[in-house]
């Protein structure tokens, strides 16, 4: 500590060289490393790609602009609409199709967070907060599944994912008349908000009025986004919904500011993950390439428009979302836990 | 130094790159069917490219925090790139990936 408090910053500054200097060494040896176990798979890919039919390549783009419109929308990763299109649709194994797809929700939220920031609804200091629990928790969770499988999980995130759904159905009115009547700043912040300086301010679009809002419930929301973190670890979902509906429901902040906050948290948490996939050898390089352009390109369509949106609107396509997810969680759970099979 | 900025150009940057070697790579593997190889070569490349700028935006944010002298920001950005290195080395030793 005692650098920090250095009045001229300069061995602050030499200190945040090191510390790039270690991480961009560390880049460098990853993308060697994997080059030299890749020549091997890229020969193999080589193989598989001279059967890949490029209108193959085309659907993959397609699906992937889809899922990325949906996922910029919503504050999500899209990793829900392509991982069981990889494997339904085009016959991919689960491990590829999730390698594949967590490369895409790189894509996309690198396109979205950068759009969101632009219109200056990103609220960076809380995402950087809520990202040491999420991170954290990634960690964690890769480590983890060496000891335990995840399985459970899915049981737990699919009760949330109801709750979250009924939840936001419930709020909809609550909401249009929090930021009417500037519900949002009108409570005081709480210790950990006020010290690192967390609230903010965005312009809605579609209202023509600009929301100030007050961030409380910072303890309750940095639990829930290690939470997130956690199945991203364990499952290789992105757990855009979980830091969502944290941000919404429990910390007071606007819709809007949530999905773009998440969005950027994701593409921190997702780069996380896809670095052991990209490094493991696992990642398809023939697919990855029109998912991830696919991606950006509805990513960028997605986040333009968000804005625009009535909240009601968000809320009820998000509530159904996250309605279908519960859903799609719970049966998998029940399908790996106990052997049955929902419809 | 305006942080929003900054993380902007970083993520716009590393977008436009790493997507422009992707769809290089797309436009290749369609219209030239006998350059597989290169294809590949180069959307690993791309790949890498999209891989690196959240670590670079991080990178960035720390940066940017020390020439501004906010400390709480700095301190916990750090904690996040830690974090994130010490899951590419974790990669990099143990080459194990999520089940699911």
């Amino acid at each position: 500590m005692k650098y920090l408090k250095d009045p001229k910053g300069k061995k602050i500054k030499l200190f945040c060289f090191m510390i790039i200097a270690i991480t961009i060494l560390t880049l460098s040896l990853a993308v060697v490393e994997t080059y030299k176990e890749s020549s091997s798979l890229i020969a193999n890919v080589n193989i598989k790609t001279s059967q890949l039919d490029s209108v193959i390549q085309i659907e993959v783009l397609l699906v992937a602009t889809l899922a990325g419109f949906f996922g910029a929308l919503m504050g999500l990763g899209g990793g829900v609409i392509i991982v069981p299109v990889l494997t339904s649709i085009f016959n991919l194994k689960i491990h590829e199709a999730i390698a594949i797809s967590i490369i895409g929700v790189v894509a996309t939220s690198i396109s979205g967070g950068s759009s969101y920031i632009a219109q200056r609804i990103t609220n960076i200091r809380l995402a950087i907060f809520l990202e040491t629990s999420t991170t954290l928790g990634a960690f964690l969770g890769a480590l983890l599944t060496l000891i335990m499988p995840g399985k459970f999980l899915y049981i737990i995130f699919s009760v949330f994912a109801f709750y979250v759904s009924l939840a936001q159905l419930h709020s909809i009115k609550e909401e249009v008349k929090k930021i009417s009547v500037r519900g949002f700043s009108n409570v005081l912040p709480d210790a950990v908000s006020k010290y690192l300086n967390l609230s903010g301010e965005y312009f809605d679009e579609r209202e023509k009025i600009k929301v100030e809002y007050v961030v409380r419930g910072s303890i309750i929301g940095w639990l829930i986004a290690f939470i997130a973190g956690v199945g991203s670890g364990m499952l290789g979902i992105g757990g855009g919904f979980l830091k969502v509906s944290a941000m919404n429901l429990f910390m007071n902040i606007p819709l809007k500011v949530a999905i773009a906050t998440s969005k950027f948290m994701i593409c921190i948490t997702a780069a996380t993950s896809a670095v052991i996939y990209y490094v493991s050898g696992v990642v398809r390089l023939d697919l990855v390439a029109p998912l991830a352009v696919g991606t950006t390109i509805g990513a960028t369509l997605g986040s333009r428009v968000m804005n625009k949106f009535k909240i009601k609107w968000l809320k009820l396509i998000f509530a159904f979302i996250m309605f279908y997810l519960g859903y799609a969680m719970l049966r998998k759970g029940l399908l790996l836990i106990f052997g049955l099979s929902l419809p | 130094m305006d942080i929003n900025k900054i993380v902007y150009w970083v993520l716009i940057t590393g977008m436009l790159v790493g997507n422009a070697l992707l769809a290089t790579s797309v436009t290749l593997n369609i219209l030239f069917q006998d350059s597989k190889t290169l294809s590949i070569m180069i959307a690993f490349l791309g790949t890498a490219v999209l891989i690196a700028t959240p670590y670079v935006t991080i990178a960035s944010i720390i940066l940017a925090s020390a020439i501004n002298k906010d400390y709480k920001l700095l301190v916990i950005s750090l904690i996040i790139l830690l974090v994130m290195v010490s899951s590419l080395l974790f990669g990099l030793i143990f080459r194990k990936t999520p089940k699911s």
